[in-house]
């Protein structure tokens, strides 16, 4: 039987030069994407993703050390110039945003909160009982 | 929806205090922690209550201080 010839090919990131940072902070978790500028998703981090677990992963230390991680990877795209979007009302949400802002290469060209308010949209869950 | 463009020749900093000032003024943070939980109408009326409580005890502090410097 014929062997298949395995041959690795060598991924080659398409090059974008401006995108956007998707910032979610949660009460729990702070999770960054970065995308182009159609939208599409180029990579992303999570405070869990680094290994942080439980309450430690809503800190802003492990924010930053997720923004540092998902912009080390965007840089592989050539990204240069970026938007920010941030939601949530989370505790790594300021550090996310700084830390974005003091990574060297990277320039900032607009900011934008997007936090999903409802307009008294579906009752919340109740209150825990701890 | 508060945002801000960050002009050529303005640095991080500056646009970043501008875009908090902005977040800040605008409740939002306060607002989502506000609708975290659902807040019966019983503990709606408890807040209420304390919330005027403390009203009438700060305007009879008020008014007392007032006395005290006739």
């Amino acid at each position: 039987m014929a062997k298949r010839k395995l041959t690795k090919k060598k991924k080659i990131k398409k090059q974008v030069g401006r995108g956007v940072v998707y910032i979610s902070a949660t009460f729990n978790n702070t999770m960054i994407t970065v995308t182009d500028e159609m939208g599409n998703a180029l990579c992303w981090s999570s405070a869990g993703a680094l290994g942080f677990k439980g309450s430690k992963k809503s800190t802003p230390f492990a924010a930053q050390q997720a923004v540092e991680d998902v912009m080390a990877k965007a840089k592989e795209y050539g990204i240069k110039e970026v938007g920010i979007k941030v939601q949530g009302p989370g505790g790594g949400r300021e550090t996310a945003v700084k830390t974005v802002g003091a990574i060297d290469g990277i320039k900032v060209l607009w900011m934008k909160d997007v936090t999903p308010l409802p307009h008294n949209g579906c009752r919340p869950r109740k209150r825990r009982r701890v | 929806m508060p945002g801000i463009v960050v002009h050529p020749g303005e640095d991080f900093e500056s646009a970043y205090r501008k875009f908090k000032r902005q977040v800040d003024r605008n409740l939002i943070v306060v607002e989502v922690r506000k609708r975290r939980f659902y807040e019966p109408p019983s503990e709606r009326r408890k807040k209420e209550k304390i919330a005027t409580r403390k009203k009438i005890l700060r305007k009879l502090w008020m008014l007392r201080r007032y006395e005290s410097r006739l």
